[in-house]
């Protein structure tokens, strides 16, 4: 499991053996943002991700990982916008949604941007 | 909308306002394999409670979020003087602070006794500072619905909720005069919570409550040592942080405590 790292340059490098054949089965980076997560084959493990997102960047990246993540069971977003922007916020998700696997866990939250 | 999460069966929406949406709600009452949910609201969904009362037909769990109504309860301006005269009264009337917005809650989720329990989250901790209070009627009839089996309060907590039997958990957070002196009646409580409650006097009532087997008191300021009595024998978790007992009126012997009795008995499994 990877917590509360700060997903900094110097961060992901001292994560690069993580991201290797004993790849990491959980992150839980909720202060962290999903377009700093780097895509790969190293997500193929994963099951559980928990990160915080910008509205703006779910479309591009919410498939890429989706893709990437191809056993991934619980998805927890926080998003930064506004609690009114349900609809914004359901059009992000529904980009690459059918590449989520079965079974599954969405949850997310709305944090106003600063 | 047509909804691409088709596989989900558990789905949170935390913070996110479903009723500004029909159609978002109607794409996640769709969806073919949920079997969990929790929406939030701060208004009620209106023309949209049928897609909730299919949603909660076929459900597990179904739990709804409350945000405090912020739109309704905005600091009214201030008027800085001139004459008063007919003409401005109509003005004036606008200025008056804004009555809590009626809440049509209780009898449309009384309406969903099939859900297979029905889960509610009651957030007032945005207008915390406005000494914000859930009207008196918020919840009139909840203790009607036979499936509601938890409350989750942050800041203020409607009474209804005292009497409700049917109630298993119990969380609250953040409470600035949420434990009433009456016994309260809720006879199937199992677990209860106070997080950053200003407790004062612990309630004994709370203390004999029958079916309670978990207590967890913590971040509470404590104004008097609690004295948990031997009532409380079912109890199987018990879980009172140690800055509790710090704030109590002096430093405290744990073993001094009748709660201690409790634990000597063999009841509590953990501390």
């Amino acid at each position: 499991m990877i917590e509360d790292s700060p997903l900094d340059a110097a961060s992901l490098q001292a994560l690069q053996p993580l991201m290797g054949q004993h790849a990491s089965r959980e992150i839980q980076l909720p202060e962290c943002q999903l377009s700093l997560l780097p895509v790969g084959p190293w997500l193929r493990g994963l099951t559980s991700l928990n990160m915080g997102a910008r509205l703006a960047d779910l479309p591009q990246r919410l498939p890429a990982v989706l893709a990437a993540a191809t056993n991934l069971r619980a998805l927890r977003l926080g998003i930064e916008a506004g609690p009114e922007a349900v609809e914004s916020i359901w059009e992000a998700l529904q980009v690459g949604a059918g590449l989520y696997p079965g079974s599954a866990f969405l949850a997310v939250r709305t944090a106003a941007s600063q | 909308m047509c909804s691409a999460w088709s596989s989900l069966s558990q789905l949170e929406l935390n913070h996110v306002l479903l009723h500004t949406s029909p159609s978002v709600l109607e794409a996640i009452a769709a969806l073919p394999r949920l079997q969990s949910a929790s929406l939030t609201f701060s208004e009620p969904p209106d023309g949209s409670w049928h897609l909730l009362r299919q949603l909660g037909s076929r459900l597990a769990s179904l739990r709804f979020d409350f945000l405090a109504p912020l739109a309704d309860l905005e600091a009214p301006a201030f008027n800085f003087g001139g004459d008063f005269d007919e003409e401005d009264s109509e003005e004036d009337a606008e200025l008056e602070p804004p009555a809590p917005p009626p809440l049509e809650w209780p009898a449309q989720l009384l309406a969903l006794p099939e859900c297979g329990e029905v889960k509610l989250f009651l957030n007032a901790e945005e207008l915390s500072y406005q000494g914000f209070c859930w009207p008196a009627n918020a919840l009139e009839g909840i203790e009607r619905l036979p499936t509601l089996r938890e409350v989750s309060a942050v800041c203020d907590v409607p009474q209804q909720v005292w009497v409700c039997g049917q109630l298993t958990n119990l969380f609250l957070q953040k409470m600035r005069s949420c434990v009433p002196d009456v016994p309260p009646s809720l006879s199937s409580l199992q677990r209860l919570e106070l997080v950053w409650c200003t407790v004062g006097q612990f309630p004994a009532a709370l203390c004999s409550l029958p079916a309670l087997t978990s207590l967890q008191i913590s971040e509470c300021k404590l104004h008097r040592t609690p004295a948990l009595p031997l009532e409380m024998s079912k109890l199987r978790w018990v879980w009172v942080a140690a800055d509790a007992w710090a704030r109590t009126d002096g430093p405290v012997e744990l073993n001094s405590l009748p709660l201690m009795a409790v634990l000597r008995a063999g009841a509590c499994g953990s501390w």
